[in-house]
Order: C-alpha cells, then structure tokens, then sequence
C-alpha cells in the first residue's frame, strides 16, 4: 500500500502532469460559473483535447476540470442563486440568504474551504479503500439502492420544508415528472402528448435553471436592486472571505458527518451524485439547535453540501476504479475516457495498475484544493457582482441562463421549459413548497423505478425483508422520526 | 392563510389524475408500464388532498415569516423575461440575446455607450466562447430560417 502510495505521488509529481492540471482548472471553473453547464459537460468538452497524451497526462487533465467545475457551480449559487450544476442547487439555500445580507465573501470562504477539505477526505477514503472495498460495493444490489434512494427524498421532502406534507409533495411529484418518456421495462414512450421531444421525458437542465434561476433573476427584474442590499453590505475584504473558511474549522463535526456522508453515497453505483448535497443539507439541519433557521442563511447551510459534494468525487471514483462501474453520470463518461486511453476498469485494473488508481486519488485530491485557492483569490473581485444593479445584472443572467441551457441539450424546446418550469418555480417559491425535494425527485426518479423493477424481478416482494434493506429503512426512519421524538414516544405510552 | 393556497394543490392534483386517467383509458398502457407511475400519482394526489384540507383549516391564520418575505413578482418583468424569445427567434442565438440586453438595458436607465459594450459583450461570449473555444453548436442564424429546432 505505502509502495503504491509513493509510486502515485511520482507519477502525479511529473511536471507534464501539473503542467496539464493547471492548465485545466480555470477551464474547469469558468465551465462551473455558466449556468447549466455541469461536470459530465466539461468532460464531453475537454475529452478531445487529450488525444494523444498519455493516459495519467490526459486523466488528470479530465479529472482536474471536472473537480473545477463544482467551485465555480457554488460561486454562481451562492452569489445570484443561480446553480451552476444541479447538486450546487443545496448551496443556494443558505448560500444566497448569506449574499443578500450582505456576507457573500463569508459564505464564499466557508464553500471554498468545505469544498477543498471535503475532496481532500474523499481522495484519502479512496486511496484506502480501493483495495478493500469490492465486497462491500457488491453487496449493495437494486433493493438497496431502491431504498436508498428513496430514503434521500423523503430526507429532503421532510426536513428542508417548512411543511413536511407540501416537502413530500413536491419530492414525489419530481419522482412523478421523471417517469415521463420511455418506460425502462419495456420501452412503451409515457405521456408523450405526440411530442418527440417529450419521448426522453422532461430534461434535468431546463428543470434546474427554470426552477432555481428564474425566480431569482424575476426577483432582481422586479426590484432593479442588487443581490445585496445596500443597508447590509459589509466592506469586501479577504478578511471576510478567510472568516468564512474559517468557520468550517468551528463546524468539524458537520464537516466530517457532510463528507462521510458524501463519500458514501458516491460509492454506491447508480445513486447520483446529486443526491450527496441535498442528504448532507438535511442531516445538518436536522442534528443542528434551531433547524428553523436554515434556509435563512446558516453558513452550516453552505459547509454541509458542500463538503459532501466534492467528497462524494473521490467516492465516485471508487466503484468505477474497483469495478469498472460508474458511480455518476460523470464518471460514466470518464470510464469512456479511460477506455480511450486503452485502460478497462475493474479489478483487474487494480492488479495491473494500482499506482495509476492511487495517483488519479491524489489528482482530484490536489485539483480540489488549488482550484479552491484559485477561487480563493477571485472570490474578492466576483463578490462585487451581488453590487450589480438588478437592472442590469437580471438581464445579464437570463441570457446566460438561455444559451447555457440550450448549450446544454442544443434544443429550443429546453429553452421554452425553463420559462415553463420558472412559472412552477415561483409559485412553488410563494407558497413553500420544497423545490430541492422536487428538483432530487426528478434526479432520482428513474433510478428508483429502475431499481424497483429489478428488485421485483430478481427477488420479488420480499426484497424489501433483505438485511441491508431493512437497516437502510430503518436508519431513514430513526432520522425521519427523530424531530419528532417527544410525540412519538407520547403516542406510544398512550398505546 | 388564504383559499388561494389551496388553488396551487387543487392544480397538481387534478393535472396528474388527468394524466393518470388518461394513461389508464386514452392511451391504454399496460400494468406494467403504468403501475410505478400510477403509485407515485396516487401518493402525490393524496398528498394534495391533504394539503388542500389542511390549507382549509388553518384559513385565518397569521402568515408565516417567508409569506411575508415573498415578493409580488410584476408582469412588466415577466414580459420582459419573455420577450428575450422573440429576439432570439428573430436574431438568433449569438445576436438575439445581444440585441436583447442593448434594447432592456436602454428602456431601464442605462446609456447607450454601457448598453452598447454589454451587447458587444454579449456576442464576443457567445460567438468567441461558446462557439469557438467549446465548439457549441449555438445557432448563429435566426431561428425561423433553420429547418428543424
């Protein structure tokens, strides 16, 4: 183990491969800044560039931008409530009140600083785990990732509402709106209306940028103020921003739950990265004093889904090093590039090539955290954008919003339902209905009914009696129920 | 509280019973292929009962803390979120959005000379960014002159 430590840090301390890495980062960050334009993205973009490296050359390249890219996503969250990829949609929770008191700089350190520290966990789990882990990834099956999965949106719907009730409705309808196109048993197009376009369903991106964005930039188009509000604006200063970094260290134990969290539910194969942030959020709020104030700019708000974030990276990396199976949509596509390379993941990988696993562990290890000091830097100068007339900064985001997210999908028909999807945003904003719980059930929606019919057909009903499925069901409705202790055991006194 | 409240679950409920009674009678799909979806609609159409019932009987109550804090949305801004497809249908993707942002900026205040770099802004990102650096297939003519979106 410690051979194959050193042999990493040689390869990856070669200066063509810093070189490269260096070279990708501000890629990777001005990627994450364009709403709509996520991780899996900057790996379709740059996989082209690395024709012709040599396979760590051209992973660390890939890799490297790809870690970039949620930094730049949770600048864009925190400062216009604009998510630039989808698992950034839990940082604008927390994250945008924070910008619109005036303590953006604050809520920027603290990402930045979870961020780096949480990639930098993850990468060390999955330096040590990547030998062991190949039985436990296995035992986790279709039921248990149907649980799984399940148990992620009823932890959102339930916890992050101020209803749990209107919280459930808005996960379950996100379940319900994902169901429509093809059916995965077999292959009957749902609801499709006679539109092509609805064959493959409603798509992630419109949905994201509708849902989040568009409320925010009607907001700032009504009022013509800035993000932030003159009254609370603090002076700009670095001192702000290393405060913020700062407050991580006074939130250890949110820190390391948010990137435990994240690291394991990257390693599930077919859960979705997504899903990492929005859990994370949850258990923060859950275990804090007075989770009432989440959602009013806690800066445990902005820790928690960002440590898990990046940590749910190296965790990522695990099943698709181990098993050659990808635990996201993104690292489906890096398996791609590793076949490119004339590299084929899987155990057999690991034999052969141990020391090529643990480097690109301590590639993504070493992109998180200078990406963060990189952003650390900027983050002074991209502050002063939450002083930007709304006026003039409203109009700005909508193009971007628009040409992301046709950039995204090359369809004019993903353009109209981002004004669809805002629509339905802003009433669910008014009314407070959760839209995260939503947002995660239409992310999780095809997997759970995946993972349903397999279920179903591997093991039957009774898959729902296998051990790991039970301890999943039973740890969800410990930390569903837990709010609610004092009534539960009132109620079964009474019985 | 008020009886608007329950509009929002009225809607959602009867938008998705009509789309599971139309799976079910219209388009006639098997158990098979209806039944996850039908269980999910169910649950959301239930949950909306309850949320309509439980929105009734809290009419009269004090508002909470963030209805206070959600702002009225006006339509001028509305309209001008939706008068960027025009543009863009008009001008395209690299002109439209551009065109766009001169004309809104100058109706809001700004002067021609801000207004103007802003657009020219605008097209150096599309055209010099999405186009030439991350090869994105924006189209640069208008949209009414393609053959197909």
């Amino acid at each position: 183990m410690l051979d194959a430590l050193v042999s990493a840090g040689g390869l990856v301390f070669q200066p063509v491969v810093l070189f490269n890495m260096m070279l990708a980062l501000p890629i990777g960050i001005v990627i994450g800044l364009l709403p709509g334009l996520s991780g899996i993205t900057a790996i379709a973009f740059l996989i082209p560039f690395t024709f012709g490296m040599e396979p760590l050359v051209g992973l660390a390249f890939l890799l490297a931008a790809y870690a970039a890219v949620s930094q730049g996503g949770s600048i864009t969250a925190i400062l216009l409530g604009v998510p630039g990829e989808v698992p950034n949609a839990a940082t604008v929770i927390d994250g945008y009140q924070l910008a619109k008191q005036g303590r953006a700089g604050y809520a920027i350190g603290a990402a930045l600083m979870a961020s780096a520290l949480g990639g930098l966990f993850g990468c060390v789990v999955l330096a040590f785990l990547l030998p062991v882990m190949q039985p436990v990834i296995l035992s986790f099956a279709s039921p248990e990732n149907f649980f799984l999965s399940l148990a992620g949106v009823a932890f959102i719907a339930m916890l992050g509402a101020a209803s749990p009730v209107r919280g459930l409705i808005a996960g379950m309808l996100g379940i319900f709106m994902s169901l429509f196109g093809y059916d995965p048993v077999e292959g009957v197009p749902r609801f499709w209306m006679g539109s092509d376009y609805m064959l493959d369903g409603f798509r992630l991106v419109p949905l994201a940028m509708g849902m989040f964005a568009l409320p925010e930039i009607l907001q700032l188009m009504t009022s013509g103020k800035s993000i932030a509000q003159p009254g609370k604006l603090e002076a700009i200063s670095s001192r702000q921003v290393v405060e913020g970094g700062l407050a991580v260290f006074k939130h250890l134990g949110i820190f390391f739950r948010s990137s435990v969290l994240g690291t394991l539910i990257g390693i599930m194969p077919g859960v979705g990265g997504a899903t990492a942030p929005f859990v994370a959020y949850a258990a923060a709020r859950q275990t804090a004093k007075n989770p009432e104030t989440f959602g009013q700019g806690r800066v445990e708000g902005v820790i928690a889904p960002e440590a898990s974030s990046n940590a749910k990276e190296g965790g990522a990396l695990v099943p698709t090093l181990a098993l050659g199976i990808p635990g996201s949509s993104s690292m489906a596509l890096l398996l791609g590039a590793f076949l490119i390379f004339g590299l084929q993941p899987g155990p057999e990988f690991l034999k052969k090539h141990m020391d090529i696993a643990i480097a690109l562990a301590w590639i993504v290890a070493i992109a998180n955290v200078a990406s963060s000091a990189l952003m650390f830097l900027l983050a002074r100068a991209l502050i002063y954008v939450t002083r930007v007339p709304g006026h003039i900064l409203a109009p700005i985001l909508l193009a971007i919003v628009v040409i992301g997210t046709y950039s995204a999908g090359n369809s004019v028909i993903d353009v109209l339902f981002v004004f669809i999807f805002g629509t339905l945003g802003v009433v669910m904003e008014r009314f407070q209905y959760n839209r995260p719980a939503l947002l995660l059930g239409f992310v999780l929606g095809e997997t759970i009914e995946r993972n349903f019919h397999v279920s179903m057909a591997a093991y039957g009903p009774s898959f729902v009696l296998r051990p790991i499925s039970i301890g999943i069901i039973a740890v969800a409705l410990v930390f569903l129920l837990w709010p609610q202790r004092r009534r539960v055991a009132l109620l079964w006194r009474r019985a | 509280m008020n009886r608007a409240e329950a509009v929002f679950p009225a809607l959602i409920f009867a938008a998705v019973a009509a789309l599971l009674l139309a799976g079910v009678f219209a388009f006639h799909y098997s158990w098979t292929v209806i039944a996850f979806p039908f269980v999910a609609g169910v649950v959301v159409c239930l949950l909306c009962l309850l949320d309509i019932f439980l929105t009734l009987g809290r009419l009269g109550a004090r508002p909470g803390a963030t209805d206070a804090a959600a702002q009225a949305l006006s339509l001028a801004s509305l309209a001008w979120a939706l008068s960027l497809a025009p543009f863009v249908y008009a001008l395209g993707f690299v002109f439209g959005p551009a065109a766009f942002l001169f004309v809104y900026l100058r109706a809001h205040g700004s002067s021609w000379r801000f207004s103007g770099i802003v657009a020219v802004a605008s097209v150096l990102v599309t055209y010099g960014f999405f186009i030439k650096v991350l090869h994105i297939l924006l189209p640069v003519q208008p949209l009414w002159l393609l053959a197909s979106w």
